[in-house]
């Protein structure tokens, strides 16, 4: 009895310590009785990773992350406990995946190609540092934020010297605007004043304009003919100038020739040749017929009227 | 010495005198072999025989936790692993050695409470000390050593049965698949929180006894007076595990 009772106390507290250790392997999602192939790696920062953050490739659940800890050259070491039967190949790389504000990060495993030896286990696995998405956005909505308070800045330089100018100017604009108002109230005084003349010039144009819409729809059909002629006349003009402008080329052409000396025209014009002969027939001529005015017998003698008609 | 000062200053000599009793109980003259048979009886009672009632409260907290925790986090952004995310922690870290820790506050301090304060006021402790036996080492060091050792077990016990619990009924409920909880409770594991409620199991199960035990052993009055310490054992214990949860959880986490 003594036996079974220290054997009851030490079977308790024995099967306290197997729940205790398997439910932490359990809980870190280590298998709970096979040993797990382990892969070292390291991180420029461990963005929210710690113990027992999941492992996965492509998706999948493949094992946990042990711990978490600071070299001493402030490098993040992580050690990874994967499923055994898992054969990282040489050259894949790590990445630390999730939301680090939601406290849901985890390694994700990139594998390189098979055909590559697997890492041994307890190995090294290349660890790359990715910025997280939500890091990222705050990043960037920082650079917004200064972006935006830049650009109130600039509003609000903008509007202090926009109030300057009018503040500056202010003293040259007043006196303007009031001579303008005191013009805009003239032009309107005398608008009232000259109200029933400009009433009668109004009626005046009004009655010329009935006038001459009158006119002119009276006088339509004798304006269409005329106009009808007119363009006749105007095509026969066309045409008359069409010819003369023929005319003239030919006669150009004509006087081109005389200047360069071609033809007959030519010639008598530029050739003195002709005017001195016709000059000494002439003179032979007149010689002749003073001889014949003074002795007509000389010539008649040997013409017979009866022949001549 | 005026009243107000002995009221102002009697925190303090009960702290004196807490302090000493535990450090007269553990530097003892005497061989560990003397008390064995006892610090075994003491474990048996303490611990094995504590399993049911602290199993059936740890299995209703972690059914009642998922149940709560369904019902609060329904959302169309949650997935429902969340649930396993947030009832395995809580068992983990507050509810597994808490509700454990009030249970045995009543059930074990109590009775340490009743038994010393019995043997006090039946004049048993002062027949100890005629035969020669060193009477604190004798009664005390075996309760004390059985609850720290003792009480991770019963916590270790509670996490189980309550994540179990919670399993249970998430399926019984229609709330969430087996898968679903423990995919739940793996995501946002760290390992550090088992060992931190162990760390707290270990304190609470100090706590229980050596407060019971400073009660009982202190006893005056009859029976009335053990009806007092009795009560007060229980009492102060829970006190003390409250205030000790704080401690440990903002020096610790």
């Amino acid at each position: 009895m003594k036996h079974s009772k220290e054997l009851i106390v030490g079977l308790s507290l024995a099967a306290a310590m197997v729940v205790f250790v398997l439910g932490i392997r359990f809980l870190q999602d280590v298998p709970l009785f096979r040993s797990t192939y382990v892969l070292h790696t390291h991180f420029e920062s461990a963005g929210g990773l710690s113990g027992g953050s999941p492992i996965r490739i492509n998706g999948v659940d493949v094992g946990a992350v042990e711990h978490v800890r600071l070299d001493t050259d402030n490098r993040v070491s992580v050690r990874l406990h994967l499923d055994d039967n898992l054969h990282i190949p040489e050259g894949s790389h790590a990445e630390i995946g999730g939301i680090s504000a939601l406290g849901s990060n985890y390694v994700i495993i990139f594998p390189a190609p098979q055909g590559n030896p697997p890492i041994s286990d307890g190995g090294y696995i290349e660890g790359v540092s990715a910025p997280d998405a939500f890091e990222a956005v705050t990043e960037r909505s920082v650079r917004l934020t200064e972006n935006v308070e830049e650009a109130l800045a600039n509003a609000n330089l903008l509007l202090e010297d926009t109030g300057l100018l009018i503040g500056e100017t202010g003293a040259d604009i007043r006196p303007t605007l009031r001579a303008l108002r005191e013009v805009t109230d003239a032009l309107a005084q005398t608008l009232r004043e000259e109200q029933e003349s400009v009433r009668q010039i109004i009626g005046n144009v009004e009655t010329v304009s009935g006038d001459l819409a009158r006119l002119s729809g009276a006088g339509t059909d004798t304006l269409a003919q005329t106009l009808h002629r007119l363009d006749q006349i105007t095509v026969h003009l066309e045409s008359s100038l069409q010819m003369l402008e023929g005319a003239t080329h030919n006669l150009d052409e004509i006087l081109t020739k005389i200047n360069n000396g071609d033809g007959t025209l030519a010639r008598l014009l530029n050739d003195p040749t002709l005017y001195i002969r016709m000059g000494s027939t002439l003179g032979t001529l007149e010689s002749l017929l003073q001889d014949l005015q003074d002795n007509p017998r000389k010539y008649l003698r040997h013409m017979d009227i009866v022949d001549v008609f | 010495m005026t009243y107000s000062l002995t009221w102002f200053l009697r925190p303090f000599t009960i702290l004196g005198k807490y302090s000493l009793l535990i450090f007269h109980a553990f530097v003892s003259p005497d061989d560990f072999r003397t008390y064995r048979k006892n610090t075994f009886n003491q474990m048996m009672r303490i611990g094995v025989e504590s399993i049911p009632i602290v199993a059936l409260a740890a299995a209703f907290s972690g059914a009642v936790t998922t149940v709560q925790v369904s019902y609060q986090l329904v959302s169309v952004f949650l997935p429902a692993t969340v649930i396993g995310s947030v009832v395995a922690p809580s068992m983990i870290l507050e509810l597994g050695p808490v509700v454990t820790g009030f249970i045995l506050a009543g059930r074990v301090g109590a009775r340490i409470a009743a038994e010393l304060g019995t043997m006090r006021v039946t004049e048993q402790i002062d027949a100890l000390e005629a035969m020669g036996l060193n009477s604190i080492s004798y009664l005390i060091a075996p309760r004390i050593l059985a609850g720290i050792i003792m009480f991770p077990m019963l916590y270790v016990a509670a996490c189980a049965i309550g994540i179990g619990g919670g399993i249970t009924v998430a399926n019984l409920g229609g709330y969430l698949t087996t898968q679903e909880f423990v995919q739940g409770a793996q995501d946002f594991f760290r390992p550090f929180d088992p060992y931190f409620g162990l760390s707290k199991a270990f304190v609470f199960g100090f706590i229980i006894t050596s407060v019971s035990c400073y009660m009982g052993y202190f006893t005056a009055g009859g029976a009335e007076g053990v009806g007092k310490s009795t009560t007060q054992a229980a009492v102060m214990s829970c006190v003390f595990i409250l205030i000790a949860d704080l401690v440990l959880a903002v020096t610790l986490l």
